[in-house]
């Protein structure tokens, strides 16, 4: 399993995934709003999305896992 | 013109010494902040 | 009876403003039409550049006297806000309370990178006394690289105030054009695998550290540099307040409401010293040129002492992260991580860019107060 961590704090602006998508590696999976401005976090690997932890709105902490991916 | 480059070199410096000064603090505080804390948990 | 009611009418235009309008009051309406155009179309800092331009526009009316010394309304705002030193401060308050030193205190070593920035300040200085301006104009001229706009006015009012109007709207609007100015400057100094240096973790920073910061670092910056008190005072005091988290009705007031307070009387009081004659110079092209040469210097030797800093540690530094050490915050820092995301999407400068962001303003602080005290 890999997990998708936050790499800094901030509020989550959008999710692009949900539980059973087929992401690719550096597809962007979920947008950050980090001090009004949006950061991209893509996926680490290329997998299916087990579980998405955090809802649009959500504000996260550095280091807080988002998104779980089962690789392939 | 010396008075031009004394401005410089000094204000250089003085920056320097301002921003080492700041570190310094930075680095004492955060070294007592942590000894505290570990001492608080024991 | 009707040439009689001409002739009183012809009396009051007379008297008019229209009767005394001269080329260089519509040079400087042009000039505020083009702030205005800037700030409302372009987004470039408006909340700074709408007062500025206003103030350009109604102290620009003939016969008005709004910047009559001693009597008029806006020489008043003028002379009480910004002559007195009150203003600025004030704003430094604001900032203070808005600022996280968190970036700051979790990678120190990144506070170098804030100091490197403030070379430029002392090159442009340089250049600018070498192209005829006398040491304290040439001062001014410099500070514009810190790109901190309360400081850069701060300095102007005090070593330079028939200055004041012009370095404040290039330091305002070199700041809005960060997002230009910098990214060419980065590319060319760095190479692809620098941009792409990953930061090591920043360390978790205990609550009770950002409490002691802005006392510790009050004291020794003003120890060291008296002049710097003013500002470096209000900045750190307004920063307790937040970090305190007990007088979180102060914070929020300093930020909102007093910042928004005194923003409106800075910009107004700025725009209104702009007038023809001290604006329109050829002088004043050379501020702009110079402002511009500053801000790139600035961006340059932060990049270079990030540099010079790898030859000596282990940890690598992304160089990137020395263009945030001008001031402009947040704007540089915003900068630093997109032009880091273009070589590597993964990598995510934003917060450790904060570091050498918030750095700078320190920086440019203690720059303004060694000007201060060798020329002032």
């Amino acid at each position: 399993m890999i997990e998708l961590r936050a790499p800094m704090a901030g509020n989550v602006w959008k999710v692009q995934c949900g539980p059973g998508d087929r992401v690719a590696e550096s597809d962007a999976i979920v947008i950050l709003e980090v001090m009004k401005m949006e950061a991209e976090l893509f996926a680490s690997a290329s997998g299916v999305v087990k579980e998405v932890r955090v809802k649009e709105g959500d504000a996260v902490e550095e280091d807080d896992v988002l998104v779980l991916i089962e690789p392939e | 013109m010396a008075e031009a480059i004394r401005v410089c070199a000094t204000g250089t410096v003085a920056v320097f010494l301002g921003m080492g000064l700041v570190y310094l603090s930075i680095r004492v505080v955060a070294v007592t902040v942590g000894l505290l804390a570990r001492g608080d948990k024991s | 009876m009707t040439r009689e009611v001409l002739e009183s009418v012809g009396g009051l235009l007379a008297r008019s403003g229209f009767a005394h309008v001269t080329w260089g009051h519509g040079v400087m309406w042009l000039v505020a039409a083009g702030l205005l155009y800037l700030a409302i179309v372009r987004k470039f800092e408006p909340l700074l550049l709408v007062p500025i331009a206003f103030g350009v526009v109604v102290a620009n009316l003939p016969l008005a006297g709004l910047m009559e010394p001693g009597a008029g309304l806006l020489w008043r705002f003028y002379h009480y806000g910004i002559q007195w030193e009150v203003i600025p401060p004030l704003i430094f308050l604001g900032l203070g309370a808005l600022t996280d030193f968190g970036p700051l205190l979790g990678q120190p070593r990144l506070i170098f990178l804030g100091a490197g920035a403030q070379v430029g300040v002392y090159i442009t200085f340089f250049g600018a006394y070498l192209m005829g301006f006398d040491l304290p104009e040439a001062g001014t001229i410099g500070i514009i690289g810190g790109a901190d706009g309360p400081t850069t006015i701060y300095l102007a009012s005090r070593m330079a105030p028939h200055m004041l109007g012009t370095v404040a709207v290039a330091a305002y609007s070199y700041m809005a054009m960060v997002p230009l100015i910098q990214p060419p400057v980065m590319r060319l100094l760095t190479t692809d695998a620098e941009r792409r240096i990953r930061m090591k973790r920043t360390r978790k920073v205990h609550p009770a550290e950002k409490v002691v910061f802005p006392v510790l670092g009050c004291l020794v910056v003003i120890l060291l540099i008296p002049a710097s008190a003013p500002l470096m005072a209000m900045f750190m005091l307004g920063n307790l307040f937040r970090e305190s988290r007990v007088v979180e009705r102060l914070t929020n007031t300093c930020q909102n409401e007093l910042l928004n307070v005194v923003t409106i009387f800075l910009g107004i009081s700025v725009g209104a010293t702009m007038n023809a004659e001290t604006f329109l110079q050829p002088r004043a092209i050379f501020v702009f040129l110079l402002g511009l040469a500053a801000f790139v210097v600035s961006t340059a030797s932060g990049i270079c002492i990030a540099k010079l800093m790898n030859l000596l540690t282990r940890d690598k530094i992304n160089p990137l992260l020395g263009a945030a050490g001008v001031s402009a915050v947040p704007m540089a820092a915003r900068v630093v991580h997109k032009v880091g995301a273009e070589a590597d999407r993964q990598n995510y400068l934003l917060m450790y860019a904060m570091g050498p962001n918030i750095a700078g303003v320190l920086g440019t602080l203690i720059a303004a107060g060694v000007f201060l005290t060798l020329l002032g």
